[in-house]
């Protein structure tokens, strides 16, 4: 099977899902954001598997970015805007480059590939499966929305609102969180630095 | 007058300071008198306590249990609440002051035993040697004295360390082995006692707690609460669980069949003047431990359990024979005849009986004055052997003649000769078992376990009597014709030894049975008050 | 909306009066950053500026003490107008934290003085070191005081990352490296289950600030199954955080591999603190929980978190004196060991559940046994440096012979081992019997507390095992004739002072111990009192410090 057909397949396959989602997006209330929430879980759940089933681990990264960018989607579809600006920011720009940078530095090879034993498969598979399950159990059986008589959380604090609650209520944190960062700069640039024998 | 007293105090912590002292001294010889003279002096103190025993006190009063002389009692701990409040409460009664005196005997005599230490195999640090002695000595009187649950617990592992220390530096080749094996075996089961401990705290309401040993005893309304089968302890009766838990604990020392793997090594690698301590008094802490705690504040338990721990007993007796005729050294031999002779004790005690009680306490006090003896006498022909096997041997009493007389004198006694202290325990006990309304009441046991404990006589006889013949009679042999007979020393140490076993066995009343029979029969007068527990578990069960 | 007045929301005088001993640390840690630009540089001064601070800070600590209401209050409590946590603290200042910071000053001061000892000389980089280990313990000292998840979360990162740093200071050591990688993996993992934990509950409940998270829960009337078991999982993720600090057992892999690749003063280090601080936040967090209004509503829940905790601790001694078995190396030998600490400790989060008095009785029986266990943790580690500096081994057999080489240092060292056994009349075995006393006192309520008194105490046989391996390479057994130890006199001094307080706090002191930690207990944060606005009453008799020193 030649590459340019294969490439095909896989365009057509998404078409279809795109195509069923909009569809059955149309017979909710609210057909856009329905749709959208479609579009970005299932990138979510594509890439997340992608990255579990690639080999590379350079493209396992590259999944992993669009594990996160569909992540922020769901953010922002829920209005918390700060939130996906965040996961953007950090994770996908960040963080993610750092792998990608780590990998390219540190790997013998560009391509070096990730070989996991059956059972480690199996066992990771199973730890998988065991989570998802519990998780999924507890969450899907949750009283949600909160509890009875709990504070009432605002829906999608701006960003003007979180950082006026970092500099007043929550100072103390955030004066805490600068010393962390120092001590962590030290530590980083401490062994960061080449050995001197 | 004989009530209070700071006596007691004195007797026990007299060895602490003869072990300070001893560290600022130098030479051997300075070092050796001091030990000496702080044993000696406990000694002779604890021969005061005899006091009210002999001038008519006691046999005046005819009070039972819980009536304590040279009591002293003071705070100790005490939290701001006074929740919790500890005691500083010594005191002696028929069941320890004869332990006591025993106790200041013994370790007087193996600091005289130890008086050859420069030429044992390890013979460096005398002074150590020494101080962990007088340490051990205050570490055993301490948990004979003790009224408190609290202070007994601290003086009863207090003891340990130093015991640890005395035969794992200065013991045979195993003794590390020795060591370590005594001293897990003998922690695991206390450790079971502060479960016990605390939960005879707590059971009680707010205002009644105490950790007092004889009011947990005699106060009705913690023992009926104690002996009530409707008290539960993690779904068991209350009582038989803490019984089981003080038991294993107090086995492990006597020790009790499952439990007695570690005497058998310890015994064997100690030197021997802490082979004699083991075997005089260590043993018989387990013993005073079920008499003191076991069988006074839960006496339903005991009953309950009698079938039981008469087995334990008889095994003992038998399995500890048995193991003794099967050995080859002569120290292995003395140290599994001593589980034999403890069997006696535990099956005197299970009979619950007057005789049993008494033949029990008796068997203690005969046991700690011949296996001493005993493993002193293997001790005095190992200096010159430098071996134990006892086939070895042969003829020793044509050698040495005076020392032949006195191993003669130590071996009957242990045997169980009429006239030597021996006999008079195993016949009490084995009477007392016969007689046991408790043994017959849980089906005829009492038949049984006298006619076994009685079979368990022969064979002692037979292995003292054949290892008699293997070593002290028959030709005398070349090797051992040069040795010098047991000097003036050794003649010290065994000697009143030899008299003690004469004078039990002669007068067993005068010199024992009238100062411990007021105690004892105290103890078996809190029992009827509280069968109870006995017929409700049989009502539980049948239902 | 207008911009809150800067006097609504910057913290009063009050509270950072009530700070002051981290705000003491913070300034150390600027001046070991800057001291060295303005001239002296090295070890000495570094070392010197941090010891002042600890100090500083600690008698801070020991003063605040004194005007303390019975209860603690909340400070820096949150004043925005519109906020939803408004009127909640960020902090609590109780005799408990005032007792742990002081505990902390004290042991920081102990430690550099070890360092001092050990590795300053040959050290280059002494004020990055320094300045990781001051960064850990104000994230300790925050831990143990902290009432929001949110700063709690930040503390354990504060207390955490340093260390994983300073466990690999070391650079030259490969194997150190590689346990500080393990260490911040799992560190990472761990972080992340509490910040999930945290955000459910948070979910739930609509904040952040743990005492009201208990109210909310406590105010719920009829409860629906999933959320109790929803609100169980949250809490025990945010307490897997905790448990990876005082390595309990599914979570302590990192430490006996960290023990051994970092540096002698770092192993001391986490031995005490960080278990220290995660135990006295675990209390902390439980006996909030624990409270009776709030123990209605979680009823479905404290079973599950008290068995839990209980099950964890009796599996985290167990595992530990059994793993100790086998080594060798006394370094790790004594890593096991502190886990099984820990253990003991932790049996104690299982008490505070019974509604009633217990709770108390469980917080004065821990703050004794850190007393204690700081001291016998810090002789064994220090006699083991005197030992390596002296052989340059850290295996049992360069232990062999030296009561016979250097009987003090020996008997020093075994009067340690025997009080991490709990031998009378050593303070190993007093504080060990407060703590299975309180279990006994407690299992009135929960017999299942028996249980877990009967494992601590069968425990202590199994750790007899290995602690006198020690012992018995010490005096049993061959050895070669060579002098006393070649090793630093303060260590020997140090060495010298945590025995006889051993000693002393088995014998004489027991009373005096038992009656501060009592006062601590009594007077430790209760949102009771505090929230229901109690009317500030006795200060607590500031006794209760005098043991620490």
């Amino acid at each position: 099977m030649s590459e340019r057909i294969r490439l095909a397949l896989i365009g057509l396959a998404v078409l279809v899902a795109v195509t069923l989602m909009g569809l059955a997006a149309l017979l909710s209330s609210r057909p856009l954001e329905a749709f959208a929430f479609s579009v970005f879980a299932g990138a979510l759940v594509t890439s997340a598997l992608a990255i579990v089933l690639t080999r590379d681990i350079v493209r396992s990264a590259m999944w992993l970015m669009g594990a996160l960018s569909s992540a922020a989607g769901l953010y922002f579809l829920l209005g918390a805007n700060f939130l996906g600006v965040v996961q953007l920011i950090v994770y996908a720009g960040g963080i993610l480059v750092l792998i990608v940078f780590g990998v390219m530095l540190t790997g013998r090879s560009p391509f070096l590939r990730f070989d996991p034993r059956p059972a480690e498969t199996a066992l990771a598979a199973l730890v998988g499966v065991l989570l998802f399950a519990a998780f999924s159990a507890v969450l899907l059986g949750s009283a949600w929305p909160p509890l009875p008589g709990a504070v009432p959380v605002r829906q999608a604090a701006t960003v003007r609102e979180i950082g006026r609650a970092l500099l007043t209520d929550y100072l103390l944190p955030f004066e805490v969180v600068s010393v962390l960062l120092l001590a962590v700069m030290i530590g980083a640039a401490y062994l960061a630095r080449p050995v001197r024998r | 007058m004989w009530e209070h007293s700071s006596l007691l105090s004195w007797i026990v912590f007299l060895p602490v300071i003869g072990a300070v002292v001893l560290l600022f001294l130098g030479s051997a010889g300075q070092i050796k008198r001091a030990a000496l003279l702080f044993s000696a002096l406990p000694f002779g103190l604890s021969l005061l306590l005899l006091g009210p025993f002999l001038d008519g006190t006691v046999g005046a009063r005819g009070a039972g249990y819980g009536d304590v002389y040279f009591q002293q009692r003071l705070t100790w701990i005490e939290t701001s609440d006074r929740a919790f409040r500890v005691e500083y409460f010594l005191g002696v009664d028929g069941l320890s002051m004869p332990l006591v005196v025993l106790t200041t005997l013994i370790t007087l005599l193996a600091v005289g035993a130890s008086w050859n230490f420069e030429h044992w195999k390890t013979r460096r640090g005398l002074k150590g040697y020494m101080a962990l002695l007088l340490l051990l000595e205050t570490g055993m009187l301490g948990v004979f004295v003790a009224l408190d649950f609290f202070l007994f617990y601290i003086f009863w592992e207090v003891m340990l360390l130093p015991m640890y220390f005395l035969i794992g530096v200065w013991g045979g080749p195993r003794k590390e082995y020795a060591a370590i094996k005594f001293f897990i075996y003998t922690l695991a089961g206390s450790v079971l006692m502060l479960i016990a401990m605390l939960a005879f705290y707590f059971y009680p309401a707010a205002g009644d707690r105490t950790f007092d040993i004889l009011r947990l005893a005699t106060d009705p309304k913690l023992h009926a609460l104690f002996n009530d089968p409707a008290t539960r302890f993690l779904g068991y009766p209350f009582g038989v669980a803490m019984f089981v838990l003080l038991f294993i604990g107090f086995a492990i020392k006597v020790p009790v069949f499952p439990f007695h793997t570690w005497l058998p090594d310890a015994h064997v690698e100690a030197p021997t003047p802490i082979s004699m301590i083991l075997a005089g008094v260590l043993l018989k802490m387990g013993g005073y431990g079920m008499l003191r705690f076991c069988y006074p504040i839960l006496p339903g338990a005991g009953e309950y359990l009698c079938v039981f721990l008469g087995w334990l007993g008889v095994i003992n007796i038998l399995y500890g024979a048995l193991c003794a005729m099967a050995q080859d050294d002569f120290k292995k031999l003395v140290a599994y005849s001593s589980i034999s002779h403890m069997g006696y004790v535990l099956l005197g005690m299970a009979a619950m009986t007057q005789a049993g009680f008494q033949g029990a306490m008796f068997q203690m006090i005969a046991h700690g004055i011949s296996s001493p003896m005993c493993f002193f006498l293997v001790g005095v022909i190992y200096d010159r052997a430098h071996h134990r096997e006892i086939d070895r041997f042969g003829g020793l009493w044509l050698s040495m003649p005076r020392y032949g007389s006195m191993a003669t004198i130590g071996f009957f006694a242990s045997l169980g000769l009429p006239t030597l202290c021996g006999f008079i325990g195993e016949v009490y006990a084995v009477f007392g078992t016969f007689d046991s309304s408790v043994l017959s009441r849980a089906g005829g046991y009492n038949l049984l376990f006298g006619i076994l404990a009685a079979t368990g006589a022969i064979l002692t006889a037979a292995y003292i009597l054949w290892m008699v013949q293997r070593v002290y009679l028959g030709a005398e042999r070349p090797e051992y014709a040069g040795y010098p007979d047991a000097d003036r020393r050794e003649m010290a140490i065994l000697a009143p030894m030899a008299l003690l076993a004469v004078a039990l066995g002669v007068l067993p009343k005068q010199t024992l049975l009238d100062f411990v029979s007021n105690t004892l029969n105290g103890i078996l007068q809190i029992t009827p008050q509280m069968t109870t527990l006995a017929q409700g578990a049989a009502a539980g069960a049948g239902s | 909306m207008t911009p809150p007045l800067a006097s609504m929301w910057m913290p009063s005088g009050a509270d950072l009066r009530l700070a002051l001993p981290e705000l003491v640390l913070v300034g150390a840690l600027a001046a070991l950053l800057i001291v060295p630009l303005l001239g002296p540089r090295g070890a000495r001064s570094a070392g010197l500026i941090a010891l002042l601070g600890a100090l500083t800070a600690g008698v801070a600590a020991l003063l605040a003490f004194e005007g303390l209401p019975s209860g603690g209050l909340e400070i820096f409590r949150a004043s925005g107008p519109s906020d939803p946590a408004a009127g909640t603290g960020m902090l609590v200042a109780d005799s408990l934290g005032m007792f742990f910071r002081v505990l902390l000053m004290f042991f920081l001061m102990s430690v550099l003085i070890m360092w001092s000892l050990f590795d300053a000389p040959a050290e280059r980089h002494p004020t990055e070191f320094l300045v990781l280990l001051v960064a850990s313990a104000i994230g300790m000292a925050l831990m143990t005081t902290t009432v929001n998840l949110l700063l709690m979360i930040i503390a354990i990162e504060l207390a955490s990352l340093p260390s994983y740093a300073m466990s690999a200071f070391d650079r030259t050591r490969r194997a150190a490296a590689e346990a500080a990688l393990k260490y911040a993996i799992f560190g990472a993992a761990t972080t992340g289950f509490m910040i999930f934990g945290a955000s459910i509950l948070y979910g739930l409940t609509g904040t952040l600030h743990v005492p009201g998270i208990a109210r909310v829960l406590a105010g719920q009337a009829s409860v629906p199954g999933f959320a109790t078991t929803l609100t169980a999982l949250a809490l025990l993720a945010v307490f897997a955080g905790v448990g990876f600090k005082i390595s309990a057992v599914p979570f302590h892999f990192w430490c006996p591999d960290v023990f051994e690749g970092a540096s002698l003063p770092v192993a001391t280090w986490l031995s005490v603190a960080s278990k220290a601080a995660g135990v006295v936040l675990l209390v902390r967090l439980v006996s909030i929980f624990a409270e009776p209004a709030a123990a209605a509503y979680v009823a479905g829940v404290l079973p599950l978190i008290k068995y839990g905790v209980g099950a964890l601790a009796i599996l985290t001694c167990t595992v530990a004196n059994l793993a100790a078995y086998r080594q060798t190396s006394v370094r790790r030998l004594l890593a096991y060991s502190s886990i099984a600490h820990a253990g003991y400790m932790l049996a104690a989060g299982a008490i505070i559940f019974p509604s009633e008095q217990p709770s108390a009785g469980a917080i004065s029986a821990i703050v004794a046994y850190l007393v204690v266990y700081m001291f016998m943790n810090y002789g064994a580690f220090m006699a083991l440096g005197l030992v390596a500096a002296d052989r340059g081994s850290e295996d049992l057999d360069a232990f062999r012979g030296l009561g016979w080489r250097d009987a003090p240092t020996a008997a020093a060292l075994a009067v340690c081992l025997v009080s991490l056994v709990g031998l009378p009349p050593l303070g190993g075995f007093i504080v060990k019997w407060w703590l299975i006393y309180a279990l006994g006192a407690a299992a009135l309520h929960s017999p299942f507390l028996w249980v877990l008194a009967g494992a601590v105490v069968i425990n202590t046989a199994l750790s007899l095992f290995y602690y006198m391996r020690v012992v018995a390479a010490m005096y049993l057994g061959a050895y070669e004739e060579t002098g006393a130890l070649r090793a630093p006199l303060s260590g020997k001094v140090a060495l010298h002072l945590c025995a006889i307080i051993l000693l002393l706090t088995g014998t004489l002191w027991i009373a005096p111990l038992k009656r501060n930690a009592d006062g601590v207990a009594a007077a430790a944060y209760s949102p009771r009192s505090v929230n229901a606005g109690a009317p500030v009453e006795t200060s607590i008799s500031v006794a209760g410090s005098a043991n620490v020193r």
